[in-house]
């Protein structure tokens, strides 16, 4: 049995609205980074799906690159949050309220 | 089976040779010492001002579809490329005494080179993978660069929030480059346009495109991180991120609305246009409250985004010269108040406010003149950013807005002149307090009492930690390491001249308005239909015969 492509599509779409919510709406920085990449990889997903749907080769060379960018925004961000862990504990983002207006 | 690649090098030689020197910058910053930090000044600066040399020697050379329709690079690029290395090299100057004697020194300059050669990439690019690669490439770098004072807290906030919201807007950007290519099967800028089937995909996809560029250029309402982010992050970062990010990323909105998706015009323009009133209108309300310099001066940069999207709106006439012309005039009287900013915080030790502003426009007795030329520097750029004439900052609000006239917007033009006039407000109490108040000690430590840890984390080689508290006292207290006051010189002179840079642009504005015809033609490839722009624009400065022809015999204006 074959999965049709614009399957593959749909749940990129729920995938996207899962990770984007995740970054509205979660409070933890290590959340909303895993969120990030949820929706990071809901592209790439839609990528590969329409890659498919075209018969190209290109859509997928493009997710491969994405996979690398992702894990260095990730060490970026994930480094970010532990120097931050160093100063102080907690890592609400609702708390980091040093810079306001 | 797969086409062989054509490399054609010299296409991405400014990205090149910044990405080599980037290399070398980390490398040799590795060591300790004084003389390893000024060899590291000097490379940086050295590898800029090459690719700045390129750059310009091979202006109107264009390639088109190298590395197999990659890259792009045009005069439009070349132009990008041109403002992103001019402030790396101002933004490498202001950081250059920035960072302790560490052995990481190298890592600011690294960082900044490696953005340049991001945003190089980003603003050539020929397809949608390169354009993604690019903007990672200088976001990530810039991520780093506003976490860079590791001490204090308020950096590594910025640059987390910097990453969170700019992760977001990747991820939408990238999701509409993929809905794009599901309908269209190709991921070629220009061939985009192309493709006959037009339909929901492809308006989503230009929505999340638009969305995800409305972020870089920290357009409303996409513009949450920007007070933050240039709060928090070091000075020198903040002024290279407001103009450089900004224009590549304005160049990039350009060419992709322009190219791509030109055929959806009808429905992108009016998009554009809300953009453009609503940054207008929370840019300017938004910096009327504030006090604290950066803040306002984000808050200003989103209120100028909106103007600039007034051009965008016009791009089929005037707009896009007027977008290059604005774009340079931007930042360099960003650039040129950013660099008082930073005497100031220099000066201070600390954060500056409005107050901290008091009285320093005047020549104090028994001194030269000179010594109040940084401040009637600020003062020159505050009223070129408020579009008061005879600066710059009037020509290119004047030429934004004909452009939307010209379009049919003119009730757009009317709203951003009244954004103007509100702006007036802000701008001119940065002038009252220059020239009207005397300094008052405590009306500055009352609003400094107000600030988070200061931002000029910075300390003199050799110089032991001045660890001071900060934060509040229910958290474990970050030590902040304050630099000792002092002076800026350089800066400051850097400062004057990109002052003066706002006049001399006022008054012979074709150079670069030459470059602004040449990036037009590159883009919407039509015949001399800049000349009507120049006509417009003839009322603003001398009036020399600038008759735009095609590329070949632009040749430099005097």
């Amino acid at each position: 049995m074959t999965v049709s492509p614009e399957w593959f599509v749909a749940l990129s779409g729920v995938l996207f609205a899962i990770g984007a919510a995740g970054v509205l709406l979660r409070r933890n920085a290590l959340v909303v980074l895993l969120s990030i990449e949820i929706m990071l990889n809901a592209a790439n997903l839609a990528l590969v799906g329409f890659s498919r749907v075209h018969g190209a080769h290109d859509g997928q060379v493009f997710a491969i690159m994405v996979m690398a960018i992702a894990a260095s925004e990730v060490v970026v961000g994930l480094g970010i949050v532990v120097a931050l862990s160093h100063l102080r504990r907690e890592l609400d983002t609702d708390d980091m309220t040093e810079l306001h207006g | 089976m797969i086409p062989k690649p054509e490399l054609q090098w010299l296409a991405i030689g400014p990205e090149l040779i910044t990405a080599v020197g980037a290399m070398l910058v980390l490398l040799i910053g590795l060591g300790k010492g004084a003389k390893v930090r000024g060899t590291v000044l000097v490379l940086s600066l050295l590898t800029l001002a090459i690719a700045l040399g390129f750059t310009i020697a091979r202006f109107h050379v264009t390639t088109y579809g190298a590395f197999n329709g990659q890259v792009d690079s045009d005069e439009l690029a070349n132009v990008g490329r041109i403002i992103a290395l001019s402030s790396a090299l101002i933004a490498v100057v202001f950081g250059a005494r920035g960072r302790s004697d560490d052995g990481r020194h190298g890592e600011f300059h690294a960082l900044v080179l490696s953005a340049v050669c991001g945003m190089g990439l980003f603003v050539a690019a020929g397809s949608f993978v390169s354009l993604f690669v690019g903007l990672e490439l200088f976001s990530i770098a810039l991520y780093v660069l506003c976490a860079l004072d590791a001490e204090r807290a308020a950096s590594l906030e910025s640059g987390l929030k910097y990453l969170i919201l700019g992760g977001l807007s990747s991820a939408i950007l990238l999701y509409g480059t993929a809905l794009v290519y599901g309908a269209t099967g190709t991921f070629d800028i220009a061939g985009v346009a192309e493709a006959s089937h037009r339909g929901v995909l492809v308006w989503t996809g230009a929505a999340m495109v638009l969305g995800g560029l409305a972020f870089k250029v920290s357009a409303a309402p996409m513009h949450w991180w920007t007070p933050d982010v240039y709060e928090g992050a070091g000075t020198p970062v903040t002024a290279f991120m407001s103009t450089a990010t900004k224009s590549v990323a304005f160049l990039v909105l350009a060419r992709v609305l322009t190219t791509s998706f030109a055929p959806e015009s009808d429905a992108w323009v009016p998009v554009v246009a809300g953009i453009a009133v609503t940054s207008i209108v929370v840019g300017n309300v938004g910096a009327l409250i504030q006090t604290h310099l950066k803040r306002l001066l984000g808050y200003s940069s989103i209120a100028q985004a909106g103007y600039l999207l007034v051009g965008l709106v016009g791009w089929e006439g005037s707009g896009i010269p007027a977008l290059v012309y604005a774009l340079i005039v931007y930042s360099a009287m960003t650039l040129g108040a950013f660099a008082y900013v930073l005497v100031l915080e220099r000066d201070l030790g600390r954060d500056a406010t409005l107050a901290d502003l008091a009285g320093r426009g005047w020549i104090p007795e028994g001194r030269s003149v000179l010594v109040a030329l940084p401040a009637f520097g600020m003062a020159l750029c505050a009223l070129s950013l408020a579009g008061i004439p005879p600066t710059a900052g009037f020509f290119s609000k004047f030429a934004l807005f004909g452009a939307a006239v010209d379009h049919g917007y003119a009730w757009l033009a009317f709203v951003a002149v009244l954004g103007s006039v509100v702006s007036l407000a802000y701008y001119l109490r940065i002038l009252v307090e220059l020239y009207m108040h005397q300094p008052d000690e405590a009306r500055a430590e009352a609003f400094a009492a107000s600030l988070p840890a200061p931002s000029v984390a910075i300390d003199e080689s050799g110089d032991p930690r001045d660890e001071v508290m900060t934060g509040e006292p229910s958290h474990p207290v970050p030590a902040t390491p304050v630099r000792t006051p002092g002076r800026a010189p350089v800066i400051a002179l850097v400062g004057v001249l990109l002052a003066a840079a706002t006049l001399v642009l006022a008054f012979v504005p074709e150079p670069v308005l030459d470059l602004g015809c040449d990036a037009k033609m590159a883009l919407l490839d039509v015949g001399s239909s800049c000349t009507d722009h120049q006509a417009a624009e003839e009322t603003g400065g001398s009036s020399t015969d600038a008759a735009a022809a095609s590329p070949e015999d632009v040749a430099p204006v005097e």
